[in-house]
């Protein structure tokens, strides 16, 4: 089958590889009639994430017909599922209290993930061998492991665009604003208006907000956010976000602030430059110029909700301000599974758009090409949806 | 948690510990002084002096040799020699399902991966082969000494040729929904003592990783019905090597 695989930094092949087979009792295999690359998979592909191994295959949001089953596990082939991207065994303490992402038992190099975090959450699909090293969904066909616990069955009348994004980017939006804990009519700035900050901008109007602003610098992204009916913020166009914030808000702050960016952050000249710095000195990690931004900008007693991805350790963070500012701060992966139908149903009435914030479809063969254009920002891209 | 060198005896007298502790010492910068045979067996004696005072143990002890000084004792492992190893993780099953599962000899090479099998031989008894370095075969026969259903397993090796190992597992159930705590044990005396172990971890051989992976493997059997794996999945680069069977070809054939 074709695949998409890692072969270096900024290097992702279309390759012929051995087709997947059910290799335990549970697994489930999904021919991908429609998969999307993340803000996420950018990191592997710029290089800031470790333990990956040549030829692995990236994609972790993906949704097909079921092929083949293991055991008994309610699909039939021919079924069409959405599949979340960690994978959860339904059977421990963290699963059956709805936090899959932390599941103790898909990852099968849970020791690594220890060493760095001091305990390992869930395997995930297509994201380098310490969260598991599984293959990925930028392929034709996927091995799904604990085949009855993560596929949802997709309902006749629904297209796949409309549903590819609960796998990821929708549940994610989500959580990032039910985690910002919004009281009616409270103001919630989103920093990163790429696919995920466009869901979270949707999602906090769904759960009450009063107003949302939105802050990037790419045109469309900032359009597509007004689309959302957020105010818009563009950070190269403005002396100070921060003092934005702080004016819109008559001098309060945000209740609530989005970091919908995560590790690879760009920030002013001197920030930028410092982060850089450091990350190419292997001094730091992940660069956390939003979340500085966030944390300085949330008004005091307020909640930094963080759905950006994290890896490693970042260098001056405010602790200070978070502290004396009394803030939450809330994050993590999402827990996809416990949002799957509530988001399902959301589309079904029509209270949200999801294939509204594609910008591009491709075939999975111009998988390379995505990635570049993606990366860089060309051609005002903003999702990429691949058909294998 | 691994403990290598042995923990502080403290049945010393306060007095005589800093007496020894100097006059090792003493020898030791003596015998290094001197040199030649004489000195250096000085500073030896003084070196086994000075670690009995720090450690409360003879200096060959930590090398693994204790059948001088411990004639008689009951236990494999003389108290506080050895490499311990202590880890526990919460399973969601029931203090019963995991002791009869773990009474099922059967059962420990699904997730003892160096294991290959293991069979009863009388009620306390029962012999174990492992895959040792190089896929070599190292046969050892195991004794219970401890067995209370629900409770504690306990084991120590008899006959193994170059490994004494004493271990038990005690179940407890944990607090309301989180299911039973299993608390392992495990005391070993490898060859070279605790300067071999050193030495082994430092050459990767990783005791402690590979029995915290075991009770992961343990954990994701009783829980889930199987152990997360990936091998054996689709991986690029793998086509140049063989040739590998594709549903195309498989739904045409």
């Amino acid at each position: 089958m074709k695949a998409l695989c890692w072969y270096g930094t900024k290097d992702v092949r279309i390759e012929n590889v051995p087709d997947p087979q059910i290799l335990n009792p549970r697994d489930v295999i999904i021919r991908t009639t429609l998969t999307a690359i993340c803000g996420s998979d950018l990191h592997i592909y710029g290089g800031f994430i470790p333990t990956m191994e040549r030829g692995d295959i990236l994609g972790h949001e993906f949704m097909g017909e079921v092929v083949e089953t293991g055991h008994e596990n309610g699909l039939r082939k021919g079924d069409r599922v959405v599949v979340p991207f960690a994978i959860a065994c339904g059977n421990c303490w963290f699963c059956k209290n709805g936090l899959t992402s932390a599941c103790d038992n898909s990852n099968p190099n849970a020791e690594l993930l220890e060493i760095k975090d001091g305990a390992s959450g869930a395997g995930l699909f297509g994201y380098s061998r310490i969260y598991g090293g599984y293959a990925g969904g930028q392929a034709e066909y996927v091995r799904v492991p604990f085949g009855d616990v993560g596929p949802l069955k997709i309902p006749e009348g629904l297209s796949d665009e409309q549903v590819l994004f609960l796998s990821d980017i929708f549940p994610t939006g989500y959580m990032a604003a039910e985690n910002c804990n919004i009281q009616g009519g409270d103001t919630v700035a989103v920093w990163g208006c790429g696919p995920v900050g466009q869901f979270a901008i949707r999602s906090a109007w769904l759960l009450g907000a009063g107003r949302v602003i939105a802050i990037d610098k790419y045109p469309e992204r900032l359009d597509l956010a007004r689309k959302g009916h957020a105010e818009t913020i563009n950070y190269e166009e403005t002396d100070s976000v921060i003092g934005t914030l702080k004016e819109m808000t008559g001098g309060m702050g945000p209740d609530s602030c989005i970091d919908a960016v995560g590790m690879e952050a760009h920030g002013s000249f001197l920030a930028e430059a410092y982060d850089r710095t450091k990350q190419a000195m292997m001094l730091e990690t992940d660069r956390p110029m939003v979340l500085r931004a966030a944390i300085q900008a949330c008004r005091k007693g307020g909640t930094v909700s963080i759905p950006g991805v994290y890896g490693g350790f970042i260098d001056k963070m405010p602790m200070g301000a978070a502290f004396g500012k009394g803030l939450t701060l809330k994050m993590g992966q999402t827990h996809v599974h416990r949002y799957l139908r509530p988001l399902l149903e959301l589309i079904q009435q029509g209270k949200i758009d999801p294939p509204s914030i594609i910008s591009h479809r491709m075939r999975l063969e111009d998988a390379p090409d995505a990635y570049k254009m993606f990366s860089e920002k060309d051609d005002q891209c903003i999702k990429v949806v691949l058909r294998p | 948690m691994e403990r290598i060198f042995p923990r502080v005896d403290r049945r010393e007298l306060e007095s005589t510990r800093w007496i020894s502790a100097l006059a090792g010492g003493a020898m030791i910068a003596y015998g290094m002084k001197r040199g030649k045979l004489f000195g250096g067996l000085l500073a030896l004696a003084g070196a086994d002096l000075a670690t009995k005072a720090l450690i409360g143990h003879h200096l060959y002890e930590t090398v693994g040799i204790t059948s001088v000084t411990r004639k008689g004792v009951g236990a494999s492992i003389p108290h506080q020699l050895g490499i311990k190893v202590n880890k526990s993780v919460t399973i969601q099953q029931s203090p019963s399902t995991i002791y009869d599962f773990l009474k099922r000899l059967e059962n420990w090479p699904r997730f003892m991966t160096n294991l290959r099998w293991a069979t009863q031989k009388d009620e306390n008894h029962s012999r174990w082969i492992m895959r040792g370095p190089e896929n070599a075969e190292v046969e050892w026969d195991a004794e219970i000494i401890n067995d209370i259903p629900n409770e504690i397993l306990a084991w120590r090796s008899v006959n193994c040729p170059h490994i004494d190992t004493a271990g038990s597992i005690r179940l407890e159930p944990a607090r309301e929904g989180r299911g039973t705590v299993v608390r392992l044990s495990l005391q070993y005396l490898p060859p070279g003592g605790s300067w071999g172990a050193l030495a082994a971890k430092l050459f990767g051989k990783d005791p402690a990783g590979e029995i915290a992976d075991h009770l992961h493997k343990l954990k994701q059997i009783l829980e889930t019905g199987e152990s997360a794996t990936t091998e054996g999945q689709s991986v690029g680069g793998s086509l140049r090597h063989r040739s590998g069977a594709t549903r195309a070809s498989q739904s045409e054939a």
